[in-house]
């Protein structure tokens, strides 16, 4: 099992973004690390760990952020119609 | 040397045709009726955030490229390609493919703005316990009370905001799972999405979002389907 304190790692880079890149990156890194299937019985880092990259963002978000504007994360190839209509 | 996986694809799913973390070429394993995309390591990687985007980025490359992955979590690693068939041989992932077979995940987030971080914990007995006058005592206990039911009583309002959201998309939507949040007080709910719901979907919760004040509801996706693949 690895050390809790790899928590830290992924915040290094984590201070210097703007509010809404780093709401996609705590939902993103909720998921990588956190949900999604366990083979070998080891995790990386705790769920509270996780659930601390959304403490202080709350108080200057706009009411409704979406990962369309973070990099690379779109309905690109969900849908025929995806970024036509926008 | 060790395996590092991906996801898990239908059995005649292409080979991978994008580099993996820190830019290592993947490949395909067949197996018991599966195919998972693997990259060859030399040991378990250690967690960062370019990592963490690559990992996403491979298996959103599936989704792509028109395939429902199962996503695996950051960080599994077995030992070989003998190790991962012995691992596919006694783990049936058809139940799972089935369950996410063209869907995508969203989710919504339920974000109190009166929810502020805690103030750091001082451990029990440790420093400031000798500079504190005895009869600040019961008033700390009373303030810290307080603070316990207010934070309760955002977290039930975010559920509540959370279930009624749920209940309003659940026309779009083919799975659900809510949950309530402690730091900060609130609450996510995950919604497994048809991928040709996927618009309408994103269009009814942007609407939705606005009518919680002074609640924040915050719409991602779509993403790989992270949170509905646990056995």
């Amino acid at each position: 099992m690895a050390e809790p304190n790899e928590a830290m790692e992924p915040l290094d880079e984590w201070h210097g973004l703007p509010d809404h890149e780093r709401l996609a990156l705590a939902e993103l890194v909720n998921r990588v690390l956190d949900k999604g299937v366990v083979v070998t019985g080891e995790v990386t880092i705790s769920i509270g760990g996780v659930d601390l990259l959304f403490l202080g963002l709350q108080l200057v978000l706009s009411s409704v952020e979406t990962l369309e504007r973070a990099e690379g994360l779109n309905l690109r190839g969900i849908t025929p119609y995806g970024r036509s209509k926008r | 040397m060790g395996v590092y996986l991906y996801c898990v694809l239908p059995e005649g799913a292409p080979e991978p045709g994008v580099a993996g973390l820190d830019g290592a070429p993947l490949r395909a394993v067949r197996a018991a009726g599966v195919c998972v995309w693997i990259g060859d390591v030399d040991a378990t990687p250690r967690v960062d955030l370019s990592r963490i985007r690559k990992h996403d980025r491979v298996i959103r490359s599936a989704m792509d490229a028109g395939l429902s992955p199962v996503p695996i979590r950051f960080g599994q690693v077995v030992s070989d390609d003998h190790a991962l068939r012995a691992h596919l041989a006694e783990h049936d992932y058809g139940p799972v493919l089935e369950r996410i077979e063209g869907a995508v995940e969203f989710g919504v987030r339920i974000l109190d703005p009166e929810s502020k971080p805690e103030p750091s914990r001082q451990p029990e007995g440790a420093a400031g316990t000798a500079g504190h006058a005895t009869g600040s005592g019961a008033a700390h206990l009373h303030a810290l009370a307080a603070r316990f039911h207010a934070a309760e009583a955002r977290q039930a309002r975010a559920l509540d905001a959370a279930r009624d959201l749920d209940g309003r998309l659940a026309e779009c939507v083919r799975e659900s799972r809510i949950e309530a949040t402690d730091q900060p007080a609130g609450a996510v709910v995950a919604h497994l999405v048809q991928t040709d719901a996927a618009l309408a979907y994103g269009a009814r919760a942007r609407e939705l979002a606005e009518g919680y004040p002074p609640l924040r509801i915050v719409v991602t996706g779509p993403w790989p389907p992270y949170s509905f693949v646990d056995r």
